[in-house]
């Protein structure tokens, strides 16, 4: 037989449908299988003996049967719009909030510095004897580098901030100080000119590597740029050479603009004092490269008898070291103080949000399950005509990849909403977050898993369908529900899982609104500018008296004051401090903290002053030394003896000539969860008011209304520049601010959180909804007919609401078992509540139960109002 | 289901009941042959293998149309409409075969007081 016109292939297609038709009839007149077949291919006669021939002579190849299942795929989903459209937008959601955690965890966490074998690098850790991070002295770092055995190489560094004249117009700039052999251990090569060497080291030569951004920002990345010299801190440098474009040092967040060679410390000090080859003053991070065949695991087991050897050479007492322990941590990523704070919160939110994607799942395979039950009809027709089952349950998972292929794209622009959403909101600052190649591959593998996961679900139930009963079964094609059906077993599980959602939420809200409740001891209404001086000289005190003159003399301003540090931004730290009638016991933590501040400062920040005096300007150079120290040292050293009047000095060897004057309510320092330090105030007046180093000054002023507020501002930054224009103001906000900085960690986790928890409820109810309301169509006969035999409304919901009952029920059983061992996963992060809150689980189990009775009740009404005449006619 | 009474089609008449099935809106091979039985009581049985090449030449002459669309129950299937030509030819084919009725029908009812007179 010749066909015309068309090709043989459509020809074919045509003749399958016609005899699929056919098919499908014979069954519905009652045939078997079997029957429907043979009898089908009969009214074909000739025709389809020939089709036949043709086809076994050429079966389908597998990407040709791949397109046909994936355009029978589309038509699947293109005819319920409802159900595809829910299912993309679940899975969109959960896959968009996985890659945006994701995105984070890579930036924050993960991400490793282009350097070779970023996976062999350890930081080495300096711990002072509390357990606090602390720097190596350069002595510690030479002895070790020279004695240790599990590491090929060790390279110390140090960052400095200094201020560089490029002629018309002075800038500050970030170097980094590094060992000689810094380049080499990273295994980076120059992108021109020469890096630092071991023998620049020695010889403390006075050159400089520029980085990359630098030497594009500086000298348009002109070769020119070789030989030219940097002046620095009052010091001319050599640029002998420029790194790779994408090398940022190894202080994430933080890139420098140059490196100079650590020998180069002395000469950079302006002839100050050296800290090389002395063990008195730790100043160096410590990085290293383990050795082949060492692990990170065998090398810190070395580290305790290296520094007890380490002790025995240098005869130091270990009592009075500042070393305690040496610790290594994975090096590859760099350092990251990003990292310290992040880590945990991160970690966190990463398992929570996988938490999200799980519920999705389980949401999705639930309603493809239901769907698949729909069509199991179709299935057996599909096996009837000849399909393998095989090919069914490939068909199946076709559909699958097609939903997670729209849900994927869909979630990866989510993902970078949600992404510039988190960084718009300032939590992650001066960190490069963006979609990769590692955030795309991360998602494309929990898609594919989950497409797996869930298309597998119906795949499984199609595959147990028996042809036979199923399409005598009638068009429901509603199965007897085994007690533990996979949807049953689903809506279990997304109810526990959102459980452990939604109490984690509670608790880290309920951490974050602790935090922010806390009283912290100053006013936070205040006014606070960071100022840099260092680009003018000059005389500190005559500065700082100058300022804060001009300042209170803004309108508005009630009082102006000084402070070396600002709230949660450092302070200098002492060791060792000796008091009068004060005898430590062995291993004291002797540390306290330092503030220097002006007269005014007390009043300013409204910190109450309980005994003494305040400073006044009589504590001037030349005056005796005197200290305000807070309730927390007084407590303390003096234990409720009287502290004033007495006397201190920084170290046991000096003469005690520092005198107590007053005490002052403890303040909070650091951040808000940490009591407040030993903390020593000592008066600017003494200590030569502004430094190089940072300043801060609080402005306290009466304004009413937005306008007032906004030329406060405008007032205040004009005085400070009339005052000098060359003080850099670095920041101006309210201390409300810094405090709400410190919590930002927090506030991340918990709106996250608390974000995720209403997704969760939100597709767990609809979960629930959905097995509800089909029970209730595949019950409607049952219904019926036990209405027409008389039973009343509260019979037929409780018969709806038992299954509820028991689905929630169970689920939320498990949700507290999992809760509780999810609390004590946060317990580190949660402030001011137990891992195992009573009220926020109560509370927790309240909403879900709520939950479930709102998505039980349009089914359960729906089943009140079966009319039993049409429930069994149709039935 | 009357399957003993099956009679075979005509030669030349299932053209006509193909475009016939056509006039009230596009279908594909499958309805069309069902259409053909249901309308004429089952009576006439559509045989495939000869639908399918009498589709193939009413199309290449212009009387139906052919597009591939979606069945009910989700298949790709071949869906033919009639074609201007072939609403034409459709009512010039009935005339005829009306005529032919009458005709035979005619002849088979004739009595012979007639024929004489």
């Amino acid at each position: 037989m010749k066909w015309f016109g068309r090709a043989d292939r459509d020809y074919r297609e045509e003749l399958d449908a016609h005899l699929e038709m056919e098919i499908r009839e014979n069954l519905d007149r009652g045939m078997s299988p079997h029957e429907a077949r043979q009898a089908a291919l009969r009214t074909f006669g000739n025709a389809l003996a020939v089709r036949q021939q043709l086809a076994e002579a050429r079966p389908l190849h597998f990407w040709q049967t791949l397109s046909q299942d994936v355009r029978y795929g589309a038509r699947v989903l293109k005819r319920s719009p409802g159900l595809t459209a829910t299912i993309v937008f679940t899975l969109a959601l959960a896959i968009g909030a996985n890659a945006a955690i994701f995105s984070l965890v890579e930036a924050v966490l993960l991400r490793m510095l282009p350097v070779r074998e970023p996976q062999s690098l350890v930081i080495v850790r300096a711990l002072s004897r509390q357990g606090a991070r602390d720097s190596f002295s350069h002595t510690d770092y030479e002895w070790l580098r020279d004695h240790n055995r599990a590491f090929s190489a060790m390279s110390a560094s140090t960052v400095w901030k200094m201020s560089l004249d490029a002629g018309d117009h002075k800038e500050r700039v970030t170097a980094e100080l590094v060992s000689g052999n810094y380049f080499t251990l990273l295994g980076v090569e120059p992108a021109a000119g020469r890096m630092i060497t071991v023998d620049d080291d020695h010889q403390g030569r006075l050159i400089a590597v520029l980085s990359h951004a630098f030497w594009q920002r500086s000298f348009a990345g002109r070769d020119d740029a070789l030989g030219r010299n940097l002046r620095l801190d009052g010091s001319s440098l050599t640029i002998v050479g420029v790194a790779p474009s994408g090398f940022e040092g190894e202080f994430a967040g933080n890139p420098p603009d140059f490196w100079i060679p650590l020998g180069a410390q002395p000469a950079l000090s302006g002839g100050g004092r050296s800290t090389l080859h002395t063990r008195n003053v730790s100043w160096l991070d410590v990085m290293a490269r383990l050795r082949p065949g060492v692990t990170a695991a065998q090398a810190q087991a070395g580290m305790q008898p290296l520094l007890e050897s380490l002790r025995a050479d240098l005869r130091v007492d270990s009592q009075n070291d500042y070393l305690g322990a040496i610790t290594i941590e994975p090096g590859g990523g760099g350092l990251s103080s990003l990292r310290d704070y992040y880590a945990q919160p991160l970690r966190l939110l990463m398992a929570l949000v996988a938490v999200v994607l799980l519920i999705a799942c389980a949401n999705v395979a639930n309603l493809l399950v239901a769907q698949s039950a729909a069509r199991r009809r179709e299935f057996a027709v599909r096996l009837a005509i000849g399909a393998g089952r095989a090919r069914v349950v490939r068909q199946l998972l076709t559909e699958s990849f097609l939903l997670m292929a729209m849900a994927c794209v869909a979630g990866l622009a989510l993902a970078d909403g949600i992404v510039r959403m988190l960084l718009a909101v300032s939590v992650v600052q001066g960190l490069e977050v963006h979609l990769n190649l590692s955030v795309l591959a991360f998602t494309v593998a929990i898609s594919s898993a989950a497409a797996v996961t869930f298309g597998l679900a119906p795949a499984l139930q199609c595959n147990r369908i028996d042809p036979w009963p199923t399409l005598k079964d009638g068009i429901t094609g509603a199965g007897t529900g085994a007690r533990f059906s996979p949807s049953r077993l689903l809506v279990v599980t997304q109810t526990a899982l959102s459980l452990v959602l939604v109490i984690a939420s509670g608790l880290l809200l309920r951490t974050l609104l602790n935090l922010k409740a806390i009283d912290p001891g100053f006013d936070e209404q205040v006014l606070e500018a960071n100022l840099d001086t260092s680009l003018i000289s000059g005389n500190g005190v005559a500065l700082g008296t100058a300022l804060l003159e001009r300042l209170s003399t803004v309108p508005g301003v009630e009082r102006a004051s000084f402070s070396q540090f600002g709230f949660g931004q450092g302070a200098s730290r002492i060791c060792c401090i000796s008091l009068d009638g004060y005898v430590p016991y062995p291993n004291e933590d002797k540390n306290v903290r330092i503030q220097t501040v002006s007269a005014e400062y007390f009043r300013s920040l409204n910190i109450p002053l309980i005994a003494g005096r305040p400073f006044a300007d009589a504590d001037s150079n030349g005056a005796p030394r005197v200290a305000i120290i807070n309730e927390t040292m007084a407590r303390y050293y003096f234990r409720g003896a009287d502290p004033l009047g007495k006397r201190f000095a920084w170290s046991h060897a000096a003469p005690k000539d520092i005198e107590i004057i007053g005490v002052v309510k403890d303040a909070k320092y650091d951040n808000l969860r940490q009591d407040s330090p030993r903390l020593v105030y000592l008066p600017a007046l003494q200590q030569g008011f502004f430094s190089l180093g940072p300043n801060f000054v609080q402005i306290r002023a009466k304004t009413h209304g937005e306008r007032q507020v906004a030329t406060l501002f405008q007032d205040v930054r004009a005085a400070i520049r009339a005052v000098n224009p060359g003080i850099r103001i670095v920041s101006l906000e309210p201390l409300s601010a810094a405090v709400n900085r410190t919590l930002a960690p927090e506030r991340l986790v918990s709106w996250l959180s608390l974000g995720f928890g209403i997704v969760a409820i939100l597709l767990t109810s609809v979960g629930l909804y959905g097995i509800l309301a089909y029970n209730v169509v595949r019950k409607t006969k049952e219904f019926g007919i036990r209405m027409a035999l008389g039973a009343g409304r509260p019979t037929i919901v409780r018969m709806v609401m038992t299954e509820a009952v028991l689905l929630v029920g169970l689920g939320l059983m498990l949700g507290l078992a999992a809760a509780v061992s999810f609390g004590n996963l946060a317990a580190k992060l949660l402030f001011g509540v137990q891992p195992r809150d009573t009220m926020t689980f109560a509370s927790a189990t309240l909403i879900l139960v709520l939950v479930a009775i709102a998505a039980g009740y349009i089914p359960t009404r729906r089943a009140t109002r079966v009319e039993p005449a049409t429930a069994l006619r149709n039935g | 289901m009357p399957k003993g009474n099956r009679v075979s089609l005509l030669p030349g008449t299932l053209e006509m009941l193909v475009l016939q099935s056509l006039l009230f809106g596009s279908r594909h091979g499958h309805g069309i042959a069902t259409t053909i039985q249901r309308t004429s009581d089952e009576l006439l049985l559509v045989d495939h293998g000869s639908l399918y090449p009498a589709l193939q030449r009413l199309e290449r002459a212009g009387l139906i149309a052919s597009t591939w669309g979606i069945s009910d129950n989700n298949r790709r299937a071949r869906f033919y409409k009639l074609t201007r030509a072939g609403r034409k030819k459709l009512v010039a084919e009935t005339g005829k075969w009306e005529q032919l009725v009458r005709a035979v029908k005619g002849v088979l009812q004739a009595r012979p007081e007639e024929e004489q007179a």
